[in-house]
This record gives structure tokens, C-alpha cells and sequence, in this order.
């Protein structure tokens, strides 16, 4: 149905295991750096590479599906580096690059392959204003879709819990955290905010900009924040999304104009210790034999702080789609701080639905993150103070 | 203002008190020298930026980089030396800054957090003198602490990681700031051993000993960061 682009550097084993020690090495030289971000003066003009590393572990038996000999138990690891350039007030650079080892994200562990995939999610420049109660921002390069709320907080230590809501993901999913090529603009003005984007591939698939499979296509969302710790959003998206290798060469030109359209709400809430989200989206997937494929999917989310180094949080997610068997996803996540730069999340999955049997699907996980500050640099460095030593 | 008021009360009683007390107790007075530039300039950046009601403009000017003097705390520490009236301080959530960067307390004092942005911030310290979460809380609203324990208390918050301040909590009466040039006094100290500490916000401690005899004042200087040929008094 839905072909996803990989943009992905597949590995052998002895690869994946280098890869590895690699990146643990790096992780431990980058966490003897001295931790002085935190006693700074933020600058307008600079470089900064902040990296959130996670390591996970994930025992599930969909990690036998394929294989019963194989374990249940994996080891796996993502890195994410996000880094970014300010020019003045207005003009900025940022990147977001992901390298990790599969599976980590709790879709990829229906498949037992070890690989170690690199991923450029983010790519773009831009340039923001704002003013009283007023501001703008405009973007161009490869970015996350303008559709639903989630990916706001695509990262281990924004992300409360362990997996993704349903709906997102990288494989068959309606919504992809691949970046996308094309341009946005984001406006907001008093309480209301908003944003339109225009790309070159679909949610569901994104294209990179020498595929045969672009199409141009719109997203737009927009939002109202009722009062402070309570906002509503809806976003929408409509473009062809039929990548061309999935069709005949005679169908083509039909293909070309059959389009995916996607409709949600979210909303968030905050108030004290407690924090809620949740989204309700619809999909339409037309088909060449004239019907389409419907797709619900949804999720709420809730987290409460019990202590100062320790929250709770849950989701509850479903899926109904045509031609596939319903979801209910429960996730339960405990996570604990011991510092200030570090997270150790554990969790539970209980997945069920129509052909799905007991605990089999079911994922136990604990994921240990950390942020690392590895470059922060300003361009304009403040000068040093000396004063004179009184007369002795 | 209220906090600054205390302050300046503080403050104007450390700079008589040496004329008046130097004849029943001793004084200590020095000048901080900072040789180098302790607080770096960085860059924050968010990848993803939260939707919500349009912010209002941050001020152009930021915080001095070169005022490392605000960021320093004096204090003394030593048997005999006890506890003072509480204080109230505020220590305020402002254009996603905490404003002031350190508060100077001391023990059994409390702190009020307002947040005066329109956005929500979560203020948290993990240090081991006080550890809190205070949640979220809109603008207008506040939360308050009482800190019963000395320490150095870091205080972050969980949405803006740019943030950071710290509340440098006395074991006693004896503590000051520096002023514009560098120059502290600390007077109507009782006669005795004691440890004389600097705590810079980046730099961290600098302890030394010194003794405080009757109706005299110690002279006592630092540099920070200490060159290694200091000589120790």
C-alpha cells in the first residue's frame, strides 16, 4: 500500500556492533566535558549541537515472530543531534539527525534485524519576527509534517513515555517522523496561532527531492489557546501520496491524482503536577478502484509529577482502519531523574486487539537518557573583567 | 521590591556596622578579583518550537556577561555563629529568565517563585539542600519555599533549559555580595576561627580560613579562579 522511503545506511552486524562501541565512546568523551551550560548568558549569534542519547532495552514477544529461537531480550540505542546556527535575532539554521540501532522504536520490533540506520529528520533555515503578542516564523528545507501535534515533542526526554502514539512512526504509519522537503509558515497573534505548509510528498510518505514520487501537496493547523495551560488544535492535510514504483506504468497518471487526506484535533492541558494531550485523527487513503481506505486513530495522554525526581504517565491510543484488525494500546511508564540531565524511563505496553493473544505483543522497556550540551558556541564572547587589587 | 528592600536594608547595615562595632567585635574586608571571564555566552535552540499564543518580545539587551561580581555570594561558616531572622526573597520567572540569577538567604528563609510570563515555565532544583518541583502556574500566580537547610540550591526549569539561577542559603547572619568594584565587608563578627567562603555561580567554592579578633578587621582578598600561586593566609 503505502511504500515508505528509507533514507536509512543499512550495516552488516560487525557494523552495527562498531557502530555502537563508536557512539558509546564518543558519549562517554562528550559526558567528561565539563557541564558549564547551565551558568550562561544566552547569545543571539552562535553554534550549538545539543544531542539527546538514549540506550534501551525492549523484551517482547514480537521479537520472536519471526524467529522462536531468537530472544526476546534487545539492546538498542538512538542518538539524536540537533544542530543549529542563530544569525542575529531572526535567522536561524537547525538540523536534527538521528542515528539508531534497530529495533528501538517499538514498531521495528516485529522484525529481528540488526542494523544501524543514520537519518536526517530536519534540515531547514529560517527566519522569525515577533512582536507584541504578535509574532511570525517562515521555514525552508526538509521538516517535520505541519499535521497533529506529536512530533512537537519527538524526543526521549520530551516524550513521557517509551513508544510513539499510533498514528506515528516510520513504517505504514499515517503520519511519518521523516522530515519533509518543502517550505512553512507559522503565524500566531494573541491567542491564536496558526501555520500552513507546503511540501513535496504526503505524510504517509515522504519523498526526498530526486524521487520520481513528488507531489505537491498543503498542510495546515492552527490552534487557540484558551487560557494559559489550555489549548485546542486542528490540522489537515490533502495530497496524492502513491509512490510510483507501487503502481504500473499505465496507471500512473491516474495514481499521480489519487489523494490522502487527513483531518485531527489535539489538545493540551497543564495545570500543577499534572499535564494531558491527546489527538483524534482521521485518514483517507483513494484508491484506484475508486474506494478508499479509512483510518481512525487516536490517543490521550496523561503524566503527573509524584515527586521531584519522579512522574508517572500513561497513554491510551486506538486504531480502526479498514482492511486491518482494531488496536487499543495501553502504555504505563514510570520515570525517574537522578539528575538533572538524565531520565530513566520504565514502561509497559499492553497491546490488544482483533488477533491478538494474550501478552504476545505486549513490550516491557526501560530507556536511559541523556542530554549533552557537546558545543555551544557564541559568536560575540563577552570580555573578561579584572579589577585591581586594593594597595596593600 | 520587597526582596530589594530587604536587600538594601542588608546592605546599608553592612556598610555602617564596621564604624560602630569594630570596638566589640572584628570585621572582615576584602576584594574579590576575577581574572577572567567565568560566565560563557552559548546558544539555545529549540528543534521543536511549541505552538501557543504569540509571546511577547524579549528585551533586546541581555544580562551583562561580564557582571560576574552579581553572580558571587560571601559568607562565613564556623561553630558560634548563629542563625539570623528569616528573610522573605523572591526570586522571579521573567522573560524566560530568572530575575535575579542568585538570591542570597539565610537558613529557615523563604523564597517566592511568581511567574510573570505568559507562558508557563516548570520550575525544579535536584540539589541536595532542598529538592522541589513547583508545577505548573500561570502568570499572576506564585508558589512559595522555606529553605531550612545551607547549601547552594540550583534552580532550573523543565520547559527552558536556558534558565538557571541559584539560592545560596547562610548557616548564619555573615554574608554579603560583592559591590561594583569588587570590594565586601563583613562586620560585628564574634571573635573566632571561621572559614571564609566565596561561592561563584560558575566558578563554585572558595573557602579560606581566617580568625577574627577583637576590634580588629582582617583584610582578605580573593582571585577567581585561584592561580595556583596564591598564597593561602
Amino acid at each position: 500500500m503505502i511504500l515508505l522511503l528509507r533514507l536509512s545506511v543499512r550495516t552488516s552486524l560487525a557494523a552495527f556492533l562498531l557502530g555502537m562501541a563508536r557512539l558509546i565512546a564518543a558519549t562517554c568523551l562528550v559526558l567528561l566535558l565539563p557541564a558549564t551550560y547551565a551558568h550562561a548568558q544566552e547569545s543571539d549569534f552562535g553554534v550549538a549541537v545539543p544531542i539527546t542519547f538514549t540506550g534501551e532495552g525492549i523484551y517482547s514477544g514480537r521479537l520472536q515472530e519471526e524467529d522462536p529461537d531468537s530472544s526476546p531480550l534487545a539492546p538498542a540505542f538512538r542518538a539524536v543531534l540537533y544542530p543549529s546556527v542563530k544569525l542575529g535575532r531572526h535567522w536561524f539554521g537547525s538540523a536534527t539527525l538521528q542515528i539508531h540501532s534497530t529495533p528501538f522504536f517499538y514498531e521495528e520490533t516485529y522484525e529481528p534485524y540488526r542494523d544501524v540506520e543514520t537519518n536526517l529528520l530536519q534540515a531547514l533555515a529560517g527566519y522569525s519576527w515577533s512582536g507584541e503578542k504578535k509574532s511570525f516564523t517562515l521555514k525552508a528545507g526538509k521538516m517535520m509534517t505541519a499535521f497533529g501535534a506529536f512530533p512537537l515533542r519527538y524526543d526521549d526526554n520530551s516524550n513521557s513515555l517509551l513508544d510513539v502514539p499510533m498514528s506515528y512512526g516510520y513504517y505504514y504509519k499515517p503520519v511519518s517522523l521523516y522530515g519533509i522537503p518543502g517550505i512553512e509558515f507559522d503565524a500566531s497573534l494573541n491567542r491564536f496561532d496558526t501555520r500552513f505548509q507546503l511540501t513535496n510528498s504526503a505524510p504517509s510518505n515522504p519523498q526526498g527531492l530526486r524521487s520520481d514520487s513528488q507531489h505537491a501537496q498543503w498542510a495546515v493547523g492552527g490552534g487557540y489557546t484558551i487560557r494559559q495551560g489550555l489549548r485546542i488544535g486542528i490540522s489537515a492535510h490533502r495530497g496524492p501520496y502513491v509512490d510510483r514504483e507501487d503502481v504500473s506504468p499505465a496507471q500512473w497518471d491516474r495514481a499521480a491524482d489519487l489523494p490522502a487526506t487527513g483531518v485531527g484535533t489535539d489538545v493540551q492541558f497543564a495545570r500543577g503536577r499534572w499535564s494531558l494531550a491527546g489527538e483524534m485523527q482521521r485518514f483517507q487513503f483513494n484508491k484506484l478502484d475508486a474506494s478508499a481506505v479509512v483510518a481512525h486513530y487516536g490517543y490521550g495522554e496523561v503524566k503527573i509529577i509524584l515527586t521531584p525526581r519522579l512522574y508517572a504517565a500513561a497513554r491510551f491510543g486506538y486504531r480502526r482502519q479498514d482492511l486491518r484488525p482494531s488496536r487499543n494500546s495501553t502504555e504505563l511508564t514510570v520515570g525517574i531523574r537522578p539528575n538533572r540531565f538524565q531520565l530513566v524511563k520504565i514502561g509497559y505496553l499492553w497491546l490488544r486487539g482483533e488477533g491478538v493473544e494474550g501478552s504476545e505483543y505486549d513490550v516491557f522497556g526501560v530507556q536511559y537518557v541523556t542530554s549533552i550540551q557537546a558545543i555551544s558556541k557564541a559568536f560575540r564572547q563577552g570580555t573578561a573583567v579584572c579589577c585591581q587589587l586594593p594597595p596593600q | 521590591m520587597k526582596r530589594a528592600s530587604l536587600l538594601l536594608l542588608f546592605l546599608a547595615g553592612t556598610l555602617i556596622n564596621p564604624l560602630i562595632s569594630l570596638s566589640y567585635s572584628g570585621a572582615i574586608a576584602g576584594r574579590i578579583k576575577v581574572t577572567k571571564s567565568l560566565t560563557k555566552r552559548r546558544v539555545t535552540f529549540s528543534p521543536y518550537v511549541q505552538r501557543g499564543a504569540a509571546l511577547p518580545l524579549l528585551p533586546e539587551v541581555s544580562l551583562p556577561v561580564d557582571d560576574e561580581f552579581s553572580r558571587i555570594a560571601i559568607y562565613l561558616e564556623g561553630p558560634g555563629l548563629g542563625p539570623s531572622a528569616p528573610l522573605v526573597a523572591q526570586l522571579d520567572q521573567r522573560n524566560q529568565r530568572f530575575e535575579p540569577e542568585i538570591v542570597v538567604i539565610p537558613v529557615g528563609s523563604t523564597v517566592s517563585f511568581p511567574n510573570s510570563d505568559p507562558i508557563f515555565h516548570n520550575v525544579f532544583s535536584l540539589s541536595k539542600p532542598k529538592t522541589f518541583d513547583l508545577g505548573y502556574y500561570p502568570a499572576g500566580q506564585s508558589r512559595r519555599l522555606q529553605f531550612d537547610r545551607p547549601g547552594i540550591i540550583q534552580v532550573f526549569c523543565h520547559l527552558h533549559p536556558n534558565m538557571s539561577a541559584a539560592i545560596v542559603v547562610t548557616p548564619n547572619q555573615w554574608s554579603t555580595r560583592p559591590r561594583d568594584d569588587g570590594t565586601f565587608v563583613l562586620s560585628s563578627i564574634p571573635p573566632g576561627k571561621y572559614q571564609l567562603v566565596v561561592w561563584h555561580k560558575s566558578a563554585g567554592f572558595f573557602r579560606r580560613k581566617v580568625e577574627v579578633k577583637d576590634g580588629t578587621a582582617v583584610s582578605m582578598d580573593f582571585e577567581i579562579p585561584i592561580r595556583e600561586s596564591s598564597p593561602e593566609p
